[in-house]
């Protein structure tokens, strides 16, 4: 699978067209190690595989690792995809989902924290009910209560597949949502 | 106060699970027909529902411009590494982790130095900061006023925020009560004067401590707005130095509130108690999440606790407050069995305390959660029984203890039960059409129930602002409900007029209505009660049946509807 030395880096900005048909054969070259292939599907996909882990994760350092782990394995990942299941787009998201869950568990997270990041934090607290947007609160929930919340409300997992992922009991998934919903609107106060 | 509303609609927890339901899902159950029908319900089930499109609208985060080079300087799925990881097989998936560590471990060595003085700083800088600016905003002076005495309240609004001249500082504060507690209802004016604002709080005599909001109230039920959070500590010191150890547990237990409040009850007890487990309780930072791995270890939840099991262990003497919070402690980092080892001390040690109580209530309920075998979970009811028996004090949780004994006890031990909790101004539950006229023939319930209300309307004397008037308004209805019970539907119609009863709510509305039709004023009582007969909803067809309506005349169920959505419309 290894790809020659010295191939010219390409620009991944190419349209992709989506169809179940160019799926099936863009997945099979990028399987033979096709690299211009990989760039057509990082063009359409990676906002989205980036965006989901981002999400879960929090930090752009772990996102970024989770996007580039994502594609960097993808020609042995494809493996497991199934033309059949569904659409390439939602099941690279699925698998983002669980990369970046695994990333949790495992606790490899960076958690890097800049002073600017730091910087904007304590200015935001001049005016914590006026300033506050989604993505605050969603930082200030403890990491079971915002991947619940996010999966059900973001990706569109039912309880029984959050449950299902996070090994944990349908109802502790309510549960967990409905404390990160309690916390939410605390936080957001009348924003919303 | 809360809670006590809470005998008429779903709860929080109930509504966020009908949040995720279908309308066809909702309708199967009690919750989700009466959710059909209420308006504050459904304005409930909104706000839930612009959290969720608040969080899709999300924009997305840019990708990183260097993040397509480094795939492609990485030997694409092919190196030996890959191997090494190997593939990994996750919920029916395969997918490939493979560790990408190498450069950034490189940038990590190289700016370590930076990294670790913000990792060890950011905390808290970050907490005491915002503790501070809030604090500023919002505050009370003394910082730790004694229990009978008068604080001064004082406000500055954000720049630029135009709050009304008058708000109001309301919540509850926990009263030491012999072998227990009680919770006080504030509800006191906070008024401009000059660009700020300033208002007086009188501590209750015994008043230990409390988390308190201050809203803006406006005409409209559903648009109050909260402006801030006040922790208020009581001080047992002559020279009110410092917070009790008492008023640092009660602002911790209950009605912690905005994380404005949780972070600086954490930070009191940072600085007065540091040792106490409630502190980490109020933690919020993940327990499996350090700044980096090894630094996380240090100062997760699991290391606390293991520093505080040798640290109590060694004690003669643990405070009951302190026992809770290891209880507390070990549910959040998963150890259910040291928990129990937790609890079963404090039981023993403190039969009669409202923390063996409120403690039993939430370990039997986590089970629940857990799917704990049946015969396990009923091995701890006799306990239970005997804890709310003994104690003094209902637990904070009274609905989820209600719902427990409804599960695992007889109906000798629920009527026991909601008597106690009626005589406590908790309130009986429901509608005229959903059961209260049946729960309030029973003569023994009606005193109860009457003497409870009475004693809450006691207590709210003086109090003002939106929450107050919102429980008032509940008390009175449930002495409507008593009065039409014996017989008094003129004493029901003037314990429900508008200086007592918002016509804008349905609470007593139902009440009044049927205490209309009693003494045969059927326009009156028509009125008020047809938005019941609307819907799908339990109570529906009782309301259709008082009125007389055949709800197969079109004209008839339009009518309805109308008079449903003009009442949820009132005071918007």
């Amino acid at each position: 699978m290894s790809l020659p030395r010295g191939t010219p880096r390409l620009q991944p900005a190419r349209p992709y067209s989506g169809t179940a048909r160019d799926e099936t054969v863009l997945v099979s070259r990028v399987m033979s190690g096709e690299r211009e292939a990989l760039g057509e599907l990082y063009s359409a996909f990676a906002s989205t595989v980036h965006a989901a882990a981002q999400r879960l994760l929090g930090e752009r350092s772990d996102a970024e690792d989770v996007t580039h782990e994502l594609f960097a394995g993808l020609p042995r990942i494809l493996a497991g995809w199934d033309a059949a299941r569904g659409s390439l787009g939602p099941w690279l998201r699925r698998v983002a989902v669980r990369l970046a869950l695994m990333r949790l568990r495992s606790g490899r997270r960076r958690r890097e924290v800049d002073v600017g990041a730091v910087a904007s934090l304590v200015a935001r607290s001049d005016e914590p009910h006026e300033r506050l947007t989604m993505a605050d609160a969603l930082e200030r929930l403890n990491d079971e209560q915002r991947v619940v919340f996010l999966l059900k409300e973001v990706e569109g997992y039912s309880h029984a597949e959050i449950a299902t992922l996070l090994e944990i009991s349908v109802r502790n998934s309510e549960v967990r949502l409905f404390r990160a919903r309690q916390a939410l609107r605390a936080f957001l106060g009348s924003r919303l | 106060m809360i809670t006590t509303l809470m005998s008429l609609h779903p709860s929080d927890e109930t509504l966020s699970r009908i949040a995720d339901q279908s309308e066809t899902e909702r309708m199967r159950s009690r919750a989700g027909r009466h959710v059909m029908t209420c308006a504050r319900c459904r304005a409930e089930l909104a706000e839930l529902a612009a959290l969720g499109d608040a969080a899709r609208a999300m924009p997305e985060a840019p990708l990183p411009p260097a993040l397509w080079a480094r795939i492609e300087a990485t030997d694409v799925a092919s190196d030996t590494s890959s191997s090494r990881d190997g593939l990994r097989r996750l919920d029916g998936d395969k997918t490939v982790a493979r560790g990408s560590v190498r450069r950034r471990a490189l940038v990590a060595v190289a700016v370590a130095a930076t990294i670790m003085a913000v990792f060890l700083l950011w905390p808290s800088v970050h907490r005491s900061e915002l503790a501070a600016a809030d604090a500023d905003r919002l505050t009370i002076s003394p910082r730790y006023p004694r229990a009978g005495t008068t604080a001064r309240i004082r406000f500055v609004p954000p720049a630029g925020a135009r709050p009304a001249d008058t708000l109001w500082l309301e919540g509850e504060l926990r009263i030491a009560d012999g072998d227990g507690w009680e919770w006080f209802p504030v509800g006191v004016p906070v008024v401009r004067d000059h660009g700020e604002y300033g208002g007086l709080l009188t501590l209750p005599r015994s008043a230990l401590g409390g988390s308190l909001r201050l809203v803006e109230m406006h005409s409209s039920v559903a648009n109050e707005r909260t402006l801030g959070g006040l922790v208020v500590l009581a001080s047992d010191s002559a020279n009110g130095q410092r917070p009790s150890l008492d008023a640092l547990e009660a602002a911790a237990s209950r009605g912690v509130g905005p994380w404005q409040s949780r972070d600086r009850i954490a930070a009191e007890f940072a600085r007065w108690a540091p040792d106490h487990p409630m502190r980490w309780t109020l933690d919020r930072a993940s327990s499996s999440g350090g700044m980096l791995d090894w630094l996380g270890y240090f100062t997760s939840k699991e290391r606390r606790f293991a520093r505080l099991t040798e640290t109590l262990g060694r004690r003669k003497s643990v405070r009951p407050g302190e026992l809770a919070g290891m209880v507390a402690l070990a549910y959040q980092i998963e150890e259910p069995g040291l928990a129990a080892e937790w609890s079963e001390r404090l039981l023993r040690e403190y039969p009669r305390s409202p923390w063996s109580a409120a403690v039993r209530v939430s370990e039997i309920h986590a089970m629940e959660l857990r799917s704990a075998p049946r015969d396990s979970i009923l091995a701890l009811i006799p306990s239970l029984d005997s804890l709310l028996r003994r104690g003094r004090t209902i637990p904070d949780d009274h609905w989820t203890a209600q719902d427990l004994i409804a599960r695992y006890e007889d109906s000798t031990a629920m009527r026991r039960w909601k008597l106690r909790m009626a005589a406590a101004g908790r309130g009986v539950q429901g509608f005229e059409f959903t059961g209260r006229q049946t729960e309030l023939a029973d003569r023994e319930m009606r005193d109860s129930a009457e003497a409870g209300a009475r004693h809450s309307l006691a207590r709210l004397a003086g109090a003002g602002g939106p929450e107050a008037r919102r429980t008032r308004a509940v008390m009175y209805g449930q002495l409507a409900s008593i009065a039409l019970a014996r017989g008094e539907p003129q004493r029901a119609i003037a314990l429900t007029d508008s200086s007592r009863v918002d016509s804008c709510r349905w609470v007593g509305r139902d009440t009044r209505g049927l205490a209309f039709l009693a003494l045969r004023d059927s326009s009156s009582a028509r009125q008020l009660l047809l938005p019941f007969a609307a819907g799908e909803w339990s109570g529906a067809t009782a309301a259709q049946r008082a009125l007389g309506l055949d709800m197969r005349d079109p004209r008839v169920r339009q009518s309805a509807d109308s008079a449903a959505r003009a009442a949820m419309k009132c005071g918007r």
